[in-house]
């Protein structure tokens, strides 16, 4: 065996590699003592097979072992044999969540508006409550009744209530137009101390307590 | 798992083993007694090379992921041999005491005494080389290339080329000379 330079260190890879490939062709061109030397090391290896029983009993574990903290399908359409359970389990975790989630919301919804449109009677403080859950615009709560007309004339103000079908109709946010007309339009603006009330909301929740009268139906 | 996936190369059999676990345990029937036999080697028992075994397949399935390509089997005799020098170790000599495992029961005691006399000297001459020669030679004794022993101990084809023939050079000498195992000779 040559014991100098690169070459031999060559040869000798060269040589190896062909052993484990079972190259018999380039093995036997080769240096004789080096594949002696090889075949010498190579059978001296005494490292005993694995028992067979710890191998299976391996493999078991291994393809069983975290199976349902995998998150994620596979990636081909078939499985190979593989159980993959965690992703079932997985969608149907966030269905239900999503479902707990929809209800909740509904619940929500349903406790704002029902909620305050049942303790609107008792004072005008659930009336805030009403008037964020409802549909409905909110007026001003006191209107201050007079003889005349507040406005007269063609404000774009009175055209818009005068073309209104009903008392809260296409109403402007601000409320000019204090006239004894608007409040005959209005059935519900009554007010015997010279207040007329605008309380649409109100006046449903009372209609469940109270007569239909005190709402303005008479 | 699929008819052919026992021909399948290892890059393809690894990149398919990440979601797939029947790939892997394809991976595991090529190599899973190459690395028991490495790791037998270096700690000189069954139950820690089995404990070794384990060890390496399971870290090699968690980190699949991140696996790059290049030789699977480098890569995975990588983390064997990680998984052996940082666990639980056992003498060297301890190896000397099972040799009788690999005996074949029909030599005559003649031979059997011979043969367990060159197994010996071998084996307390990997013991006596340099770590990163001992390496090569027991990673070629697992079945490695020259290019797969390069990707395994993160070093260039002609540096893993000179170790084994420095390597290889001491094993001549020690089988040319009758003295004590791992001992240079005079010369």
């Amino acid at each position: 065996m040559n014991e100098q330079g690169p070459s031999a260190a060559d040869e000798l890879n060269r040589l190896w590699d062909a052993t484990l490939n079972q190259d018999l062709a380039a093995v036997a061109h080769s240096d004789a003592e080096l594949a002696g030397a090889i075949s010498a090391l190579q059978a001296a290896d005494d490292a005993p097979d694995p028992d067979h029983a710890f191998l299976a009993r391996l493999r078991s574990d291994l393809l069983h072992v975290g199976e349902p903290a995998l998150g994620h399908a596979p990636a081909h359409g078939q499985p190979l044999g593989l159980v993959w359970a965690a992703p079932a389990i997985l969608r149907s975790r966030s269905f239900v969540r999503l479902a707990i989630a929809a209800i909740a919301a509904v619940l929500i919804i349903a406790a704002l508006s029902g909620g305050g449109r049942w303790l609107s009677g008792s004072g005008p403080a659930p009336m805030v409550a009403s008037a964020m859950a409802s549909s409905v615009p909110i007026y001003p709560t006191a209107v201050p009744t007079s003889s005349k007309p507040a406005l007269e004339g063609n404000g774009p103000l009175t055209s818009l209530r005068t073309n209104s079908s009903g008392p809260f109709q296409s109403q402007p946010t601000v409320v000019p137009n204090v006239t004894d007309a608007t409040l005959r339009d209005d059935p519900t603006a009554r007010g015997t101390d010279g207040l007329a009330f605008n309380w649409p909301l109100t006046c449903w929740g009372r209609s469940r307590r109270h007569s239909s009268t005190e709402c303005g139906d008479g | 798992m699929k008819r052919d996936d026992t021909d399948a190369d290892d890059a393809e059999l690894a990149a398919r083993a990440v979601l797939e676990r029947a790939a892997f345990g394809v991976l595991y029937d090529r190599y899973a007694a190459p690395v028991y036999r490495y790791c037998y080697r270096r700690l000189g028992e069954r139950a820690a090379a089995e404990d070794a075994t384990s060890g390496t397949f399971l870290r090699a399935m968690e980190a699949l992921p991140a696996f790059r390509g290049g030789s699977f089997r480098g890569w995975l005799f990588a983390i064997a041999h990680s998984v052996v020098v940082n666990g639980t170790r056992r003498r060297i000599e301890q190896a000397l005491d099972d040799t009788h495992e690999a005996v074949d029961p029909s030599a005559s005691p003649e031979e059997i005494a011979v043969a367990n006399d060159d197994r010996r000297q071998i084996v307390q001459l990997l013991a006596s080389l340099p770590e990163e020669q001992r390496r090569v030679i027991e990673l070629r004794l697992a079945g490695l290339t020259g290019n797969e022993i390069a990707d395994s101990v993160g070093k260039s084809v002609a540096a893993v080329k000179m170790l084994q023939h420095r390597a290889m050079q001491r094993f001549l000498r020690t089988l040319a000379t009758p003295t004590a195992p791992g001992v240079e000779p005079n010369e």
